[in-house]
């Protein structure tokens, strides 16, 4: 679990993050959501350890990320972030993915296995020894999956992963996240995308200005109304829930259509 | 005679063997809305790369065929001729924003060609209008929010009358709600001017309900092209995002009868459903 | 670093200094540089160190142009130690600082008082280059951007285990490496991008772009530069 107990976080004079207080489970799908600026990223980043809260304490299974070595904690929460070309720097593919297995002290032969297994995992074996800075956009966003992937995190952090993505993509992202649940992980997404997050039925979390203004599964946010204080766009499962007056909201596509060819008239 | 005609296109980037276009055909009549998508990689950008002439002059490689901008061919144009028959508006407003000042950097195209000062003035201020920023004139663009940046970029482009429009994924960078403002704004601005539009999204329900037509692109090629909801009806594929809505009728009914989401909702009216838990 | 960029950065505020024509206060400012440098007395340092704030003052301008004592203020005690040091009165070894101190003062007062348009502006009448201005203003305007990139591409290679608060020195510069190539690649594709918005834009186009904005010289920027040079020149020979 990681736990955040009365978080600040602040930019100089400026609050990114106000007295947070949450818990992330393993094994769930959690989820930041608020509009751009309200402090998810910077949620995200102090949950991986890469920055330390000003005030309040962090804990990653019961580890002070103030406490820790930074790598301490990333060893267990794995982070991608949403543009591959700010980290890409090695010679090869197969480089790139072992750079970080090296860092946190695997020797070159198991790096190099653990890597080779990753870039298989994502269908880029066949690019091991080229330049990563010759794969095209999907392959480098692939690509980040296969790095973080490599070295086994328990929590995965995923940062606004659906921008600028098109479908093959997401379904590929909703892959993978599915296979990380199964396997026990935590996987952890800040977005704004509804659309996509709907169907996963996160535990959610809603950003607004740094402080966290409302927290529950999401398909009880948008049962209530004050989602759109939070410049929240309803997705359009939950608006077709509403207008057939389900009790449930329908999470998947299947099952509104079912719904709807058991009482259409057309 | 048609806004936009593209001839048998076929292009390779130099150095490389896979054709990035191959063999394109596409004619886009005047005052119509054209929505472009695919999945990454498909040509998209290449192809608007070729309607702005950027390829081959920037890009170089090996181009055949021809592209036809009211009935001009584009690589017969001179800059100035380019500049005001085409307006491309990126992705990312940091990119493409170069001046201090909001009106100065509406006005910034018109300056490049020389226009008259009054003039300039007088269209910078109708663009701005046009898009309801008049009152950010005055400030600094560094102050203003992402969304108002975006409209200050598309002002900057509007204001050089194009008879050619072309949007970017204009609000892939904005939030739903930021960019859903921004996409009302720019329609608005759009239909009043009866413009020539292509629009490049992967978020087709942003744009869906006022474009003419759909071409969905892939591996260099036009696959799909059409009415919206003929299209999304007949696809098949999972490398387009389609919307929620459509993806329920065509299991519910087997077909797109409506391809508003508003018109949807209202079509189910009177269907209340079981007890689903 | 934020007391710098508010020191020497550009922001549009509502006072008198700023409705004056750019040649003056160019001209202003690179007087008040000269005589930065050459009053060296306590006096004439002091009477001029009280000038500039007056003037700073009443443009509204103080706490912006104060921020250029953060920076200025080391280098001073340096150099007074260094002139007590060498054997020189304490007077003398007050003057020699705060000399340095309007140096930084008067530089400061000049850049924040001229906006990225007045520049190219000027640039375009005194250089006939457009190109010229245009280089330094873009390169000006990204300065903010390219800082964010640095310290975003800094947290991604945080989180593949980059340490960067290592003390070994090979190590740093190994790790440095990490982020000068995606800054690199970043830098590339946004520039790339730039330089397409620009031809499309018409950048180029025409020999004579025209430019909208008119800075007419008035009365004002008259009665400015005689009152700038009196009383410099009252300093100069009489504090």
């Amino acid at each position: 679990m990681i736990k955040l107990k009365d978080v600040y976080y602040t930019y100089g004079t400026r609050y990114a993050v106000e007295g947070v207080s949450l818990e992330i489970k393993e094994g769930e799908v959690t989820a930041f959501v608020g509009p751009n600026g309200a402090g998810k990223t910077t949620l995200a980043k102090l949950i991986s350890g890469i920055i330390k809260p000003t005030r309040g304490s962090v804990y990653v299974d019961g580890i002070d990320t103030k406490k820790s070595s930074h790598l301490e904690i990333i060893r267990k929460v794995g982070i991608i972030f949403q543009n591959p070309d700010y980290q890409l720097f090695e010679r090869t593919v197969l480089e790139e993915v072992m750079f970080a297995l090296k860092n946190m002290g695997y020797d070159r032969r198991e790096a190099q296995d653990r890597a080779m297994k990753a870039l298989d995992r994502f269908g880029l074996s066949k690019y091991a020894d080229r330049p990563p800075l010759s794969l095209s956009g999907g392959e480098k966003k692939r690509l980040t999956f296969a790095i973080v992937y490599a070295w086994d995190p328990k929590y995965i952090v995923f940062d606004e992963p659906t921008v600028g993505q098109d479908g093959l993509n997401l379904k590929n992202l909703r892959n993978v996240m599915d296979e990380m649940l199964k396997e026990g992980k935590g996987v952890i997404i800040t977005s704004h995308d509804m659309e996509f997050l709907w169907p996963l039925n996160p535990s959610t979390f809603v950003i607004k200005e740094g402080k966290v203004v409302w927290m529950g599964k999401m398909k009880e946010l948008f049962k209530e109304a004050n989602y759109s204080d939070a410049n929240l766009i309803e997705p359009q499962l939950s608006v077709i829930s509403k207008k057939l007056s389900l009790k449930e909201p329908a999470l998947s596509v299947e099952d509104a259509a079912e719904v709807i060819k058991g009482v259409s008239n057309i | 005679m048609y806004a936009l005609e593209v001839k048998n296109l076929s292009f390779t980037y130099k150095g490389e063997t896979v054709k990035a276009l191959d063999n394109v055909s596409l004619s886009l009549p005047y005052g119509k809305i054209l929505l472009l998508t695919g999945p990454s990689g498909c040509g998209k950008t290449t192809l608007l790369r070729a309607i702005t002439g950027l390829v081959p002059k920037i890009y170089e490689g090996s181009y055949s065929g021809e592209v036809l901008i009211d009935g001009k061919n584009v690589l017969k144009m001179s800059q100035k001729d380019l500049a005001l028959s085409v307006g491309y508006v990126f992705q990312n407003p940091e990119n493409q924003l170069v001046s201090y000042v909001v009106e100065r950097e509406v006005a910034f195209g018109l300056e490049n060609l020389g226009f008259e000062k009054e003039q300039i003035i007088n269209k910078t201020e109708s663009a701005l209008k046009e898009l309801g920023i008049y009152e950010l004139k005055d400030r600094p663009l560094r102050t203003l929010s992402d969304g108002q940046k975006q409209l200050v970029a598309i002002a900057g482009i509007l204001v050089m009358d194009p008879k050619i429009l072309i949007l970017d994924e204009p609000t892939s960078t904005l939030d739903p709600a930021t960019a859903k403002m921004v996409s009302s704004k720019v329609k608005d601005a759009i239909r009043k001017r009866g413009a020539s539009t292509i629009v490049v999204e992967h978020r087709i329900e942003l744009f869906s309900e006022i474009a003419d037509y759909i071409a969905v692109m892939k591996d260099g090629r036009i696959v799909e092209f059409g009415k919206v909801n003929e299209v999304l009806e007949n696809y098949s594929g999972s490398e387009l995002r389609v919307p929620a809505f459509i993806e329920v009728q065509k299991k519910a009914y087997g077909r797109v009868i409506y391809s508003r989401f508003d018109d949807f909702l209202r079509g189910l009216n009177g269907q209340k459903g079981g007890n689903f838990t | 670093m934020s007391a710098i960029s508010r020191a020497f950065v550009y922001e549009q505020k509502d006072s008198w200094l700023y409705r004056l024509n750019p040649y003056t206060k160019i001209a202003a400012g690179l007087i008040l540089i000269v005589a930065s440098l050459a009053f060296f007395s306590f006096e004439k340092a002091l009477s001029l160190f009280v000038l500039m704030l007056t003037l700073s003052a009443s443009a509204k301008k103080l706490r912006s142009n104060a921020g250029s004592f953060v920076p200025s203020a080391p280098f001073a005690t340096i150099i007074f130690i260094a002139e007590f040091l060498l054997g020189r009165s304490l007077l003398t070894g007050f003057a020699y600082a705060l000399r340095f101190v309007n140096l930084v003062f008067s530089s400061s007062i000049m850049f924040t008082s001229v906006s990225p348009d007045e520049i190219d502006y000027m640039a375009r009448k005194v250089l006939r280059s457009r190109d010229f201005s245009f280089l330094i203003s873009t390169t000006y305007k990204f300065i903010p951007v390219l800082a964010s990139d640095i310290s975003q591409i800094i947290e991604v290679q945080k989180a593949r285990g980059v340490d960067f608060d290592t003390k070994n020195i090979f190590k740093l510069l190994k790790n440095y490496y990490t982020i000068l190539v995606p800054l690199f690649v970043v830098s590339i594709v946004r520039s790339q991008q730039l330089a397409e918005a620009l031809e499309l834009r018409g950048y180029g186009a025409s020999e004579k772009p025209t430019f909208i904005y008119e800075y007419p010289l008035r009365t004002s920027d008259l009665i400015f530069m005689i009152l700038i040079l009196s009383l410099i020149v009252y300093i100069g020979m009489f504090a």
